[in-house]
């Protein structure tokens, strides 16, 4: 994997053990879902080591996927210089209705 | 579309003002944000932001709801769904129509407002919408970032602090007055914000330093807002405070203006100076914003088809300098900044912050019609 690779990883495992991870390497949890004792879920961005550190404290990864990959694609497809014309107006979201 | 840049949030929120005249003005916030372009192709970014004020009657003062997003500049999405909430909601109150969100695996699982809801809303609240806090930090996500950085949250100000230290940009997340004082923790409790200008969750070299931080600040002060709703990524909730700490409704004298040194901490591991410490809530507060969360994910939830959750912000790393818990606490500051804001953190998306496109049009929707259903349930009670 190319130096600096960042991981979206989807976690799960005994709370205490969760948590000693991140007292390790503090970031931002998201998607938490916590029953009793247990992490069903949660979603971390990591590098190599802390993905690393994730299987050595025998925390499984579920799911993941290469964030750095997706950065660059998403970068080529948007237009850094483009404008909306004078009227143009942002794109519905809903449709109405009566 | 696929994401909008920098320049045509701003046009975007520009030409809504001009499309709608009688329900949409154009609010210049009052900081510039820009740096200079980091490399010689990248095109300056706007220097002023705008936001939108929407109301039916601009004189009258009504409470108003606050919806902030692309504080964090690489949660692209953000950005369009205020743009897209503005648009709906100014398309449907000028012709006095309804709006439906159809749901993601089946259309007719979604959602639908009538036009006499919609109506209903802005006769009692206002709306400020400001969909690019952070356009330096945006525009560098799309242009620049490289692979190590695909969660850029921060602006692109260059940092020297006292000691010396350089580093480019603050994570505004984490810049404003609340629980900034990172004394404040537990030691073996570090909170998820740093000192350190290389970090990607950098505090800031003081409490509101940055101009992005400044302009939500200002906002808050200017308007009579009652609710703020703070759009982020990725995750599937709609969290309340506290972030910095657990909390409970039941002792008002545990509380961040009392707090000693080395009382914060992350859950499991007690603050050896207050071991039992967590942060108090009113239990009014508590109930209503546990509703009012619970709304729009009750909406998100069914028009994705995915569950969103309505929860505390805290799990277990505390989070200092929030935007939710600065403007919660601000009524509760010794002395008060304002008055009471019930304040939130969206967290919209899967697992990614910019999704592809084809992702992000799906995700729209569940998302607009959840903050939808946000803003009337807002006016189930008179105030916040």
């Amino acid at each position: 994997m190319p130096e600096g690779t960042i991981f979206r990883v989807r976690i799960s495992g005994p709370l205490e053990r969760v948590r000693e991870f991140l007292r390790r390497h503090p970031m931002e949890s998201q998607r938490v879902q916590v029953e009793g004792g247990f992490v069903r879920r949660l979603d971390l961005f990591v590098d190599a080591r802390q993905r690393q550190a994730l299987i050595e404290l025998g925390l499984p990864i579920e799911r993941e996927f290469d964030a750095s990959a997706n950065l660059l694609a998403r970068q080529a497809e948007v237009d850094a210089a483009a404008r909306l014309a004078p009227k143009e107006l942002p794109p519905p979201v809903g449709r109405l209705v009566d | 579309m696929p994401y909008t840049n920098v320049f045509q949030v701003e046009d975007g929120v520009a030409n809504l003002a001009t499309a709608y005249p009688e329900l949409a003005r154009l609010i210049a916030l009052p900081q510039a944000t820009a740096q200079p372009p980091t490399t010689g192709a990248a095109p300056p970014v706007p220097l002023r932001s705008h936001a939108l004020h929407l109301s039916t009657d601009f004189d009258a003062g009504r409470d108003a709801i606050l919806l902030t997003g692309g504080v964090h500049g690489a949660e692209w999405g953000s950005c369009e769904i205020l743009l897209g909430l503005a648009r709906d909601l100014l398309d449907a109150c000028q012709q006095r129509r309804g709006l439906a969100y159809e749901g993601r695996a089946a259309p007719a699982a979604g959602a639908t407002y009538t036009a006499a809801e919609l109506q209903q809303l802005l006769a009692e609240r206002d709306l400020v919408v400001f969909p690019l806090v952070n356009p330096d930090g945006r525009h560098y996500s799309q242009t620049s970032a490289g692979t190590s950085e695909v969660d850029w949250r921060k602006n692109r100000r260059p940092i020297v602090d006292r000691d010396g230290q350089e580093g480019i940009g603050v994570d505004i997340n984490r810049n404003f007055d609340f629980a900034f004082d990172l004394g404040l923790y537990a030691p073996g409790s570090p909170p998820d914000a740093s000192t350190t200008p290389t970090d990607k969750v950098y505090q800031g070299p003081e409490v509101e330093s940055e101009a992005e931080t400044q302009n939500v600040v200002w906002l808050l002060d200017e308007f009579p807002v009652g609710w703020h709703v703070d759009v982020h990524s990725p995750g599937l909730s709609m969290c309340y405070p506290w972030n910095h700490d657990e909390s409970q409704s039941v002792d008002p004298t545990m509380n961040f203006r009392t707090a000693s040194p080395g009382s914060f901490g992350m859950a499991g591991a007690p603050s050896p100076s207050t071991p039992d410490y967590r942060e108090f809530i009113a239990p009014n507060d508590l109930a209503r914003m546990v509703q009012l969360a619970g709304r729009f994910a009750k909406v998100a939830s069914t028009v994705s088809g995915q569950p969103y959750d309505a929860r505390p912000a805290f799990f277990t790393t505390p989070l200092p300098g929030t935007s939710h818990d600065y403007a919660y606490s601000r009524h509760l500051a010794n002395p008060p900044r304002g008055h009471k804001v019930l304040a939130f953190l969206c967290e919209w998306g899967d697992m990614q912050a910019h999704p592809p496109w084809a992702q992000m049009k799906q995700i729209l929707p569940e998302v607009v019609a959840g903050l939808i259903a946000f803003c009337i349930e807002t006016t189930a009670a008179p105030g916040p």
